[in-house]
């Protein structure tokens, strides 16, 4: 009497033995995490929405497609077998270095402001115009410099001094050139991304004491000089500053007042989707991007807002569990990059909103309004998936 | 490398990821939970921005419910600042939009000036969320000419406002007043700010507010402003609006309306007889060496005696109040107060003091009643005559007072004079010696209150003037109302006292009680309280408080307030006193040659309509005061109908008190006694003409300038070059002005 076969091994057949390992969790989370983003930035940018004038639904059409298109990059890169990538490695930091060159070059030298492929943008020469969208080359950056300082980190046994500054000497080239675009955000990431995978590395804990020595005379450098523009810096002091006296600074600090009084206006349980007041009157600037949390935190209020940092606990959890799990040291770092990564991503933007970081625009992963952002993004979770999926291969 | 390294520092990061978390949930939690509320606060005050939106302004209406002042609509050119900069206009193309917008409006049949336009736009008193008015009265083309075409005019629009308007043009201008923007002061006195408005203050003032300047447009502001309403809009970050908030929208209430007691046909019958009968007085030829007449101001009061309701005030010279809505400039101010130019702002009704003259001596003659002055000391009884040889030496005179010899107003010798002859033609030397008889009889106050009935009060005339309401504010609802003077010993001493120099003699002189007998030297009346005065004897002795307003009725037409008559005081007549003095005013008008009545000749005028005295017998008193260096001051009070049982007319109850007083116009019976005559003989038949309204007023000027009634009918109801014609252009029609005089004599 021939059996059937029964209902699992049916199913373990149909499907390829790869996605058996996908992790559910991330998935979920970022699933979850990116379906408020979208209805948060369509609050933020819909405006009045009164019979004359209808809901602006451009940004809300576009968010959907970039986060459509972020997560089949994501799965994409997650098929691909991570190990792959260190041999590509090489390959990839060549292409970011070449794409952030000649944005560099055109800052340096000044070019016209509107340039119509490489326009300057709040004085920062960031992106690329191709084909009606933007690209900003630093973003995908991130994660090539991830992969990058993963894969150098790990060829080795050991790291040594010599070893662990040629490391450092690979981030700062690509951050070298975004310095002088100059984009201060970015530049703050890829210094919390080195820090996290230097840290993890199992880097001794003297030549540790070194690297933030160097790190600090770097920032103390790039600071003093004149490359940042005076706005940048306005903002990073106005968050020390209670009642600055610089214009700039005033700004800036208003700016935080505003995102605050928004995020307080939610209380509890928040004004209600759409119903922010603060919101619809687009007090604070940038809300659709870098101070989004406050979009978030008025309307949906306390809980809402503390349930979305809840879910990035969540997932930075996942992430974190996953590289514990990772096959090797390669897979481990590029996890403990990812993480980083987002970590400052959040802490950074939700703590600017909150007036515990200093302001500098850096979009809160999944949520802010923007397709490069959410494109590096998911392409990082990608590489954490990969990481899982194919740790018994 | 061994992974086990790696998998140990993971937790590190672990760590720092924990301690983030946890300070961005606490941060969190402080911001939206602990210290949601201030946040809140600020949110609110972030994004609500209040404006008010004008109520109507109650209207004044006269006693047969016409309208004297309403709200009238008109077209005003207003810009929104937020919608003009949306435009981004550069300087040039903003510039020559407003040129564009000027010629429209001159093409339209206004004028203005581009650059007025542009300055008014910027006015730095408005906020960009207002609609700001940039041109007033613009042509109705306009509405068109912007509404249509907002690409070419951005942020421009037409819209209509309410604004004070005065169907009978400057007729009871005194008693309405006029309206303004709200000053410095104003504002500071009303003391409440538009944020702080509640239940008990529904409607603060704010910049730029039209508030009630003078007359009842002043005393009833309260009333007649309305609740201005409030619209809340949420704006942006820089102040956009985003959606109004309807939920908080206040719809604003219109004022209350004021129902005068004021007839705007009496009230227009007494303006043109004033004017008229000034303009006559001027033309008499003074004796040699007398001052001119110069008859330039004056005023009349007609008062129902029956409720003290006022028919008719007028003052002359008078004001335009349409002219003034707009603001009064410095130069309109100084014109509208200027003693030079007979301060025409000026109430006289109840805002001059004059002396009385001898209409004073309704008093007198009653005081030497009250105190049984007649028969004592050198005043005749009643019923004994004397003869009136024009002048009268005081006795045991000391001369210290400057004078002992009182010399009547004209040297005319009189004969048989008793209480009823020297009221009928006003003989002064009767009234000399009850002056001195009270000077010299009158015991101290004191010494009266114990003995009232046995001693003379050494102040009876001032008593007495009391009853009539005279030394006191009456309390007629309109602002500054002046008291008037009835003078003592002891403010003649009180005077002195405070200044020397501008008062040498401290004592009371008996020459001093003479003056006050005949209503000379110190004592002060106006027009209103000299009208209430008479108005109180017609009643039998009640003293009212003159009133011009009688009802509020509220915006729905419900009466919210309905003034009745208000007595102050009031006293018996004995009828053996009532019945001499009565018959000497009744003789005033009636009594006829040989000795006639100094009213005679001004009611029995030879030409015109003869006075129907006896259906409407009058009552009635001339005066003429003297006042220093200038022409004497005319005066008339009269009432009537006044019942005269000894011709059959009982059924008749005194229905008007009138006095009229006309500054340096001559002698009471040839200027102001006509000048009544012709005023209650309209009452008397019914025959009031009806005011002129100011549309009448403008077409009939028109006609003048061409008669073509084709052209009249192509005037615009509310023609607004009713404004640009000189107040009492009409009038001033020579033909008009060269009929004969009525009643002089």
């Amino acid at each position: 009497m021939a059996l059937a076969p029964s209902r699992s091994q049916v199913y373990r057949r149909d499907r390829p033995v790869l996605w058996q390992h996908i992790d559910v969790g991330v998935i979920t989370m970022v699933l979850g995490i990116t379906a408020i983003g979208v209805l948060m930035v369509f609050s933020a940018t819909r405006g009045p929405a009164t019979e004359l004038e209808p809901a602006n639904t451009s940004f809300l059409v576009r968010q959907i497609v970039f986060a459509v298109l972020g997560f089949a990059l994501m799965g994409a890169v997650a098929a691909f077998d991570y190990r792959k990538l260190r041999a590509l490695s090489p390959v990839l930091y060549g292409g970011l270095l070449a794409a952030l060159a000649p944005l560099t070059f055109l800052a340096v030298s000044g070019a016209a402001e509107n340039l119509f492929f490489a326009p300057e943008v709040n004085g920062i020469r960031a992106w690329y115009r191709l084909a009606g969208a933007q690209l900003q080359p630093a973003e995908f950056g991130k994660v090539v410099v991830i992969v990058a300082l993963a894969a150098f980190l790990s060829s080795t046994a050991d790291i040594d001094m010599r070893r662990l500054l040629l490391g450092l000497a690979l981030v700062a080239v690509p951050v070298g050139f975004i310095y002088l675009q100059p984009d201060l955000g970015t530049i703050l990431v890829f210094i919390a991304i080195t820090g996290g995978m230097v840290v993890v590395s199992g880097v001794r804990p003297r030549h540790l004491v070194v690297v933030l020595v160097l790190l600090g005379l770097l920032v103390g450098a790039g600071l003093a000089s004149n490359q940042l523009k005076a706005y940048q810096l306005a903002r990073f002091t106005a968050f020390l500053d209670e009642s600055p006296e610089d214009q700039l600074a005033i700004g800036a600090r208003e700016n935080v007042e505003q995102a605050q009084i928004a995020i307080g206006n939610g209380g509890l349980t928040g004004t209600g989707l759409f119903q922010g007041t603060q919101t619809r009157s687009e007090l604070v600037p940038e809300q659709q991007t870098d101070f989004i949390f406050s979009v978030v935190a008025e309307e949906l209020g306390f809980i809402g807002s503390a349930s979305l940092l809840l879910l990035f606990g969540l997932l930075l959890l996942r992430i974190w569990r996953i590289a514990h799990l990772a096959a090797d040291t390669f897979g481990l770092l590029i996890c403990a990059g990812v993480f980083s990564m987002l970590l400052f991503h959040i802490f950074q933007s939700v703590g600017m909103t909150l007036g515990i970081m200093p302001v500098t625009g850096i979009p809160l992963p999944f949520v802010s309004y923007g397709g490069s952002s959410m494109l590096t993004m998911f392409a990082g979770l990608g590489l954490v998936l990969s990481v899982h999926m194919h740790r018994f291969s | 490398m061994d992974i086990a390294a790696p998998r140990v520092r993971l937790r590190l990061i672990g760590i720092v990821a924990i301690s983030l978390f946890v300070a961005m949930f606490a941060r969190l939690w402080f911001v939206q939970v602990v210290d949601a509320e201030t946040y809140q606060a600020d949110a609110v005050a972030n994004i609500r921005r209040k404006v008010a939106t004008p109520a109507p302004r109650g209207r004044i209406i006269d006693a047969v419910g016409r309208v004297l002042v309403e709200n009238r609509l008109t077209n005003v050119l207003v810009i929104n600042r937020q919608d003009f900069r949306r435009a981004r206009l550069s300087d040039k193309e903003a510039q020559a939009m407003f040129v564009r917008l000027a010629r429209e409006i001159n093409r339209a049949g206004g004028l203005v000036k581009a650059d007025d336009l542009a300055a008014a736009a910027d006015n730095n008193n408005f906020t960009d969320l207002e609609r700001i008015p940039i041109s007033w009265d613009v042509p109705d083309d306009l509405l068109v000419v912007v509404g249509e075409r907002p690409d070419e005019f951005p942020g421009m629009a037409v819209v209509q406002q309410a604004v004070r308007t005065y169907p009978y043009g400057n007729i009871g201008a005194h008693v309405i007043g006029y309206v303004g923007a709200i000053t410095g002061g104003e504002l500071e006195r009303s003391k409440a700010s538009w944020e702080a408005r509640d239940e008990e203050n529904p409607k603060p003032y704010r910049r730029r507010d039209e508030i009630g300047k003078t007359g009842i447009e002043l005393l009833f502001e309260d009333q007649l402003r309305g609740t201005p309403g409030q619209r809340v809009f949420e704006v942006d970050n820089v102040g956009n609006i985003v959606r109004e908030l309807v939920e908080e929208r206040r719809e604003p209430v219109p004022g209350n309306d004021i129902v005068l007691t004021i007839d705007i046909d009496v009230q227009a019958l007494a303006e043109d007889e004033l004017a008229e009968s000034l303009r006559e007085a001027r033309k008499q030829e003074p004796d040699p060496g007398e001052p001119q007449f110069a008859a330039p101001a004056g005023s009349t009061v007609i008062v129902d005696p029956r409720n003290g309701q006022v028919l008719a005030m007028a003052s002359y010279p008078t004001f335009e109040p349409a002219d003034l809505i707009d603001g009064v400039s410095a130069d309109e101010w100084k014109q509208l107060n200027d003693k030079a130019n007979n301060s025409p702002i000026l109430n006289r009704a109840i805002q001059s003091t004059y002396s009385p003259g001898s209409t004073w001596k309704l008093v007198t003659s009653y005081a030497a009643f009250l105190d049984n002055i007649y028969g004592a000391g050198n005043v005749p009884s009643i019923g004994q005559t004397i003869p009136d040889e024009s002048a009268y030496i005081l006795q045991d005179c000391d001369e210290e007072s400057g004078s002992c010899r009182f010399q009547n107003a004209g040297d005319t010798i009189l004969v048989g004079i008793n209480l009823v002859q020297s009221l009928a033609v006003s003989s002064d030397t009767y009234y000399y010696r009850i002056g001195e008889a009270f000077a010299r009889r009158g015991s101290s106050p004191e010494e009266h209150a114990e003995n009232p009935d046995g001693l003379v009060n050494k102040d009876g005339i001032q008593e007495t003037a009391k009853l009539f309401g005279f030394g006191r504010k009456l309390g007629i609802e309109l602002p500054n109302e002046k008291a008037g003077l009835v003078p003592t010993a002891e403010l003649k001493q009180q005077r002195h006292d405070a200044n020397p120099e501008a008062f040498p003699f401290a004592r009371w002189f008996v020459g001093d009680n003479v003056n006050l007998a005949i209503g000379q030297g110190d004592v002060g009346v106006t027009p209103l309280q000299l009208a209430n005065a008479y108005a109180t004897w017609a009643n039998g002795g009640t003293l009212r408080a003159p009133s011009v307003v009688g009802q509020i009725v509220g915006p729905d037409g419900e009466v919210i307030q309905d003034f009745g008559p208000r007595v102050l005081s009031s006293f018996e007549i004995d009828p053996e006193h009532y019945g001499p003095i009565t018959d000497g005013l009744i003789g005033v008008t009636h009594q006829g040659p040989p000795q006639q009545g100094t009213a005679y000749p001004a009611f029995h005028s030879a030409d015109g309509v003869p006075f129907p005295l006896a259906d409407f017998p009058v009552a009635a008193k001339t005066g003429t005061a003297e006042v220093n260096d200038k022409a004497d001051t005319s005066i008339f009070a009269a009432y009537g109908p006044v019942a005269r049982p000894e011709i059959g007319l009982v059924d008749v109850e005194p229905r008007y008190a009138v006095a009229a007083i006309l500054e340096q116009a001559g002698f009471g019976s040839r200027v102001a006694a006509p000048m009544v005559a012709r005023i209650m003989l309209a009452l008397a038949n019914g025959e009031v003409p009806p005011a002129v309204t100011a549309d009448e007023r403008t077409a009939a000027y028109l006609a003048q300038l061409d008669p073509d009634p084709a052209l009249l009918d192509l005037l615009p109801d509310d023609a607004v070059l009713a404004t640009t014609i000189p107040p009492g252009a009409a009038a001033d029609d020579p033909a008009e002005a060269d009929a004969d005089p009525v009643g002089e004599g």
